[in-house]
C-alpha cells in the first residue's frame, strides 16, 4: 500500500525520492527557489492541502518541505495552484507542467521566465512523485 | 484539450497584393541591411507607396538578434506609433518584430516577462505581418521569438514563447526567395526539415501538426533539391515556401525538442546558421529517440511517416522504417552539401565548450519537449558522435 498523496508521510517519501533522484539533480543543477503547491478540492478531494517544498542546486533545499496548516503564512518564490482532479492529470502523465499553465489546469505566480528555463527539471519532480508510492483520494 | 494556431496566411505568386486590402496607414518595417541591399524592401515600398501609406524602417535586425536590438527598434517603433508593423526578412527580422510588438503595445512589460500563460491583448495598437524572405523558420506562423542575451558566460538565447506573438497574416510571396543564394536555400531548408522531423514525435505532438508536417515533408523532399540546384525554378521556390511554412505551422503547435536544443545551444557560441545548426544534429536526435527504452511510441509514429511519404515499403518493420527516415535525411544533407558538424567547430572549439553547452541544453524550454529525455551527460555524447558522425548507440 501507498502513501496518500500529499499526506506529510507523503511528503517526506517524496523529499527522499527527489534526494535521491539523479535525473533531477542534473536537471535542476542550477535551480534555487521555493514553492507553495496548492492543490484545491475537486473529485474525491473535499479540502485544500497547501505543501511547502524548498529546492536548492538539484535536492531539497535548507528550509525542507512539509505540508502547510490551516491558515499558516509561509512566503514563497512561486506559487503553483490548481484543483485536484488536474493534480491527478499531472500525476498521470496526460498534461506536462508547462502544458497546464498553458491550458489554464494550473496558476502559476512568480517569475515566469525563471521556470521556463527549468522545463525539464519541473518534469523530474512530476517523475519523483511517480516514483514515490503514493495513493490518491 | 489542445490547440491549433496560425496566422491568416496568403500564399503564392503576387501574395503581396494583399497589403491593398489592408486599412493601416503608418507601417513599421522591421528588417535588415542584406534585405535593402538586394532590393527587396524596395519590393514592399513600391507596393505600399501607391496605398498611401507612411512607412518608418528599422534596418538594424542582425544574425542572432540580441536583446538590445529589440529595446532600440521598440523606442523608434513607440515614437513613430504605427498601426500595422512588417517584419520582412529571415527568422531574425520576424523575432524582433514579434517582441517589439508586444514591448510597443505592452509598454508595462520586459522581454523576460514573454511567457505562454499570461493574456497580452495585443493588437489594440497594431497588427503584426510577417513576410518571410528565406523558406525555412517557419517564424511567420509560431508564437516564438529567440533572443540572444549576453551574459558573463557568454551568450545564450531565450526562447520566448507566447501564443499572441503570432503574426496577424503571413504574406508568402517567392518574389522574396528567388534569389537565396545556394547556402541559405541548403540551410534554411534544413531547418523546416528539423521542424516537421522533431515535432511528429514531440510530447505535444497531435493530429493537425502531423497532417501539415506530412505534406510539408512531401514538397521539401521533392523540391529542396530542385530548389538548391536552379534557384530561378520559381515552382520550387514557391513550392519550398509553402513546405517551410507548413512546417512552421506544424512545429508551432507542437514543439521542436533536442535537435533545437542542441543547435540553438551551438548557433549561441559558435554563431553558424541557425539551420545548419539543427540539420546537423537531426539524425542523431531521431536515433537517440528511437533508442531507449520507452521508444515504442516513437518508432511507430516515425516509421509509420516514413511509410506514409513513401521513404519506407508498408510491409518494413516499423523501427527499420524509421531508420530509412534517418537514412534520408542523411542523403539529403549529401544532396545540398550540408556541413558536418567538424566541418562547422574545430575539435579545440568542441572540446573547450561542450561541457558548458551541454548544461545550457538543460536549459531550454524545447529540450523538455523530447519523447526521450536527455542530461547533460546525453547531450555531451549527442555532441560527441555528431562531431565524429558516428550514428547513436545508446
Ligand atoms: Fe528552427
Amino acid at each position: 500500500m501507498g502513501l496518500l498523496f500529499a499526506s506529510p508521510e507523503w511528503v517526506n517519501a517524496y523529499v527522499e525520492t527527489v534526494n535521491g533522484s539523479k535525473a533531477y539533480e542534473d536537471a535542476a543543477k542550477t535551480w534555487e527557489g521555493d514553492f507553495v503547491f496548492v492543490i484545491t478540492p475537486a473529485d474525491n478531494l473535499d479540502h485544500e492541502i497547501r505543501m511547502y517544498i524548498d529546492l536548492y542546486h538539484g535536492k531539497i533545499g535548507p528550509k525542507g518541505a512539509r505540508i502547510l496548516n490551516e491558515g499558516e503564512e509561509v512566503e514563497s518564490e512561486f506559487v503553483y495552484s490548481g484543483p485536484y482532479n488536474n493534480w491527478v492529470k499531472l500525476i498521470e502523465k496526460k498534461v506536462d507542467p508547462i502544458q497546464g499553465l498553458m491550458q489554464g489546469k494550473f496558476k502559476l505566480k512568480g517569475n515566469m521566465g525563471k521556470v521556463m528555463r527549468a522545463v525539464k527539471a519541473a518534469q523530474e519532480l512530476v517523475n519523483c512523485v511517480i516514483a514515490t508510492d503514493t495513493d490518491l483520494y | 484539450m489542445w490547440y491549433f494556431y496560425a496566422p491568416k496566411t496568403v500564399f503564392g505568386e503576387d501574395a503581396l497584393d494583399y497589403l491593398d486590402s489592408m486599412d493601416e496607414k503608418r507601417c513599421f518595417i522591421v528588417t535588415d541591411e542584406g534585405i535593402i541591399k538586394f532590393g527587396m524592401l524596395e519590393i514592399l515600398t513600391k507596393k505600399i507607396t501607391p496605398l498611401e501609406m507612411d512607412y518608418k524602417v528599422f534596418s538594424g535586425v542582425e544574425p542572432d538578434p540580441r536583446e538590445e536590438t529589440i529595446l532600440e527598434a521598440t523606442k523608434i517603433c513607440q515614437d513613430y506609433k504605427p498601426d500595422l508593423i512588417i517584419a520582412l526578412g529571415g527568422g531574425s527580422s520576424m523575432d524582433v518584430a514579434k517582441a517589439v510588438w508586444v514591448l510597443y503595445e505592452r509598454p508595462d512589460l520586459g522581454i523576460d516577462d514573454l511567457y505562454p500563460f499570461i493574456d497580452l491583448k495585443l493588437g489594440k495598437k497594431a497588427k503584426l505581418v510577417a513576410i518571410p524572405t528565406t523558406s525555412g523558420t517557419g517564424a511567420e506562423t509560431t508564437w516564438a521569438s529567440i533572443i540572444t542575451r549576453k551574459t558573463d558566460k557568454g551568450d545564450i538565447k531565450l526562447e520566448q514563447v507566447h501564443k499572441e506573438m503570432i503574426p496577424t497574416v503571413a504574406i508568402l510571396d517567392p518574389v522574396f526567395v528567388k534569389s537565396m543564394p545556394k547556402g541559405l536555400t541548403a540551410s534554411t531548408g534544413f531547418d523546416a526539415l528539423a521542424h516537421l522531423s522533431e515535432c511528429i514525435i514531440s510530447v505535444w505532438k497531435n493530429d493537425y501538426s502531423e497532417a501539415m508536417a506530412l505534406k510539408a515533408f512531401e514538397l521539401v523532399q521533392k523540391y529542396l533539391p530542385i530548389a538548391y540546384e536552379d534557384g530561378t525554378n520559381i515552382e520550387a521556390r514557391e513550392k519550398m515556401h509553402a513546405a517551410a511554412n507548413m512546417a512552421g505551422l506544424a512545429f508551432g503547435n507542437a514543439q521542436v525538442h533536442l535537435g533545437h536544443a542542441l543547435g540553438h545551444v551551438l548557433g549561441a557560441t559558435f554563431h553558424k546558421p541557425h539551420g545548419f545548426t539543427v540539420g546537423v544534429f537531426l539524425p542523431y536526435v531521431l536515433q537517440y529517440c528511437l533508442h531507449g527504452d520507452e521508444a515504442e511510441e516513437t518508432v511507430n509514429i516515425l516509421g509509420t511517416f516514413a511509410k506514409r511519404t513513401g521513404v519506407a515499403k508498408w510491409d518494413d518493420a516499423n523501427l527499420d522504417a524509421a531508420h530509412k527516415y534517418v537514412a534520408e535525411i542523411k542523403r539529403l544533407q549529401k544532396v545540398v552539401n550540408h556541413p558536418t558538424l567538424s566541418e562547422m567547430i574545430t575539435r579545440e572549439e568542441l572540446d573547450e565548450k561542450i561541457d558548458m553547452m551541454a548544461e545550457w541544453c538543460l536549459e531550454s524550454p524545447s529540450a523538455a519537449m523530447s519523447p526521450r529525455s536527455a542530461g547533460s551527460q546525453e547531450f555531451k555524447k549527442i555532441y560527441e558522435y555528431a562531431f565524429e558522425n558516428k550514428d547513436i548507440d545508446f
